[in-house]
């Protein structure tokens, strides 16, 4: 029982110290998007269809192993595993305005859960976390030719596992770190090539919180947190689309210029440990490392 | 604050749990030694702590502290460390 609350103690300390990064240790302003000539108006006119399939494996690992214990936490499987949707259901995507390649807008995370409910049906934009949680999506032109066009996406979401009353006595959620999309747009037909929406593969990527089992006589005094690692969990669909584009900029910048919509603290120069260890020793300078339970830069901790 | 932390310094975040795992896939002994030193300081969940290039710990800011702080706390922090830093035969 001391264990399993200073369990639950010790994840709301990790939520607060996330909330203190982001509120108040760097604070500064978002950068405007760079500047390119070429802008765009985005548009699915087709009434197309595009089918989508899903896919989701069980833990491999955690911290505590909750997954080993909690019924909840196993047997993932998709709820849906494949099914068809019309092209509005991806214009929530699209950019209200004209856009250039670069340039970022931010998307209704409830767009993702039509899709997000494929692999289970509590899908939710809402993040229970609270203070200290990012939620919302945000999506940037990757790349653009007469053709096609490439949408990278960010969304923030999670799943109610067990739907109690909203208190971590009684409900059960998984929050994965983050869903990476990508959307691909037939310029000439109005329709969608290609669309995935899938959880990075890292290892530490998901966070749950469940309630304690209590034995007779018990009273519950909060629930228990975990970290661990799922190695798959996506939706996607249609044709790998051609690599061939008039104009771009790289995924990992593409992924950078989202990521710093959602993080002031990402447009800090942050290396790996090993290089940036290197990188101090050659630049004479003092190494700062921020240590921590769950992963900074995303929504697992 | 940002401009400060990309100009005087080197930046990392790493898992507390991925320190043993990095040190066993380096051949480097110092850097062995730095992630000892950073195990040894972390105090869970989150922590700030900065060390010189030679792995000498300059400075450390618990996440108890950072509930706290104001972003003018953690510039003093920073500045602190880089004090620290120059002194240091290391900075020379």
């Amino acid at each position: 029982m001391i264990a399993n609350t200073m369990q639950h103690s010790q994840s709301r300390r990790v939520r607060s110290a996330w909330a203190c990064f982001g509120a108040t240790l760097f604070a500064l302003s978002i950068p405007p998007s760079a500047q390119v000539p070429e802008r765009v108006k985005l548009e699915l006119k087709s009434e197309d269809t595009l089918e989508v399939q899903a896919a989701w494996e069980p833990f491999q690992d955690s911290v505590y192993k909750l997954y080993k214990r909690y019924e909840q936490l196993q047997g993932f499987a998709p709820a849906v595993k494949t099914a068809k949707h019309d092209m509005q259901a991806f214009r929530a995507f699209l950019p209200p305005d004209d856009v250039a390649v670069g340039d970022t807008w931010r998307v209704d995370p409830a767009a993702a859960l039509p899709f997000l409910r494929q692999l289970h049906s509590g899908a939710t934009a809402e993040l229970h976390h609270g203070f200290g949680a990012a939620p919302g999506g945000w999506a940037c032109l990757r790349a653009l030719s007469p053709e096609q066009a490439e949408i990278r996406l960010r969304v923030h979401a999670e799943f109610v596992l067990v739907p109690g009353d909203g208190r971590m006595e009684t409900t059960s959620w998984l929050t994965p770190a983050q869903f990476a999309g990508t959307l691909v747009i037939d310029r000439k037909l109005g329709s969608v090539r290609s669309f995935q929406l899938a959880l990075p593969d890292r290892n530490t990527n998901v966070d749950v919180n469940v309630p304690m089992k209590l034995k007779p006589g018990e009273t519950a005094l909060g629930g228990l947190a975990d970290i661990g690692y799922i190695p798959r969990m996506e939706v996607f669909g249609g044709a790998t689309p051609s690599g061939d584009y008039a104009t771009d900029i790289t995924v990992p910048e593409a992924q950078d210029r989202l990521a710093k919509r959602f993080y002031r603290f990402a447009s800090i120069e942050w290396m790996d440990l090993p290089a940036a260890a290197r990188a101090a020793r050659e630049r004479k300078r003092p190494l700062h490392v921020v240590l921590l339970f769950g992963s900074l830069d995303d929504e697992s901790c | 604050m940002v401009e400060a932390l990309n100009k005087d310094f080197v930046n990392a975040w790493v898992l507390a749990k991925d320190l043993p795992r990095l040190a066993d896939a380096s051949p480097d002994e110092n850097f062995g030694k730095l992630c000892a030193t950073l195990k040894q300081h972390y105090t869970y969940p989150v922590d700030s702590i900065v060390v010189s290039p030679g792995g000498e710990v300059l400075e450390q800011r618990s996440v108890e502290e950072a509930m706290t702080m104001q972003p003018k706390d953690y510039v003093a922090f920073l500045e602190k460390a880089l004090a620290a830093f120059r002194a240091t035969p290391s900075a020379r």
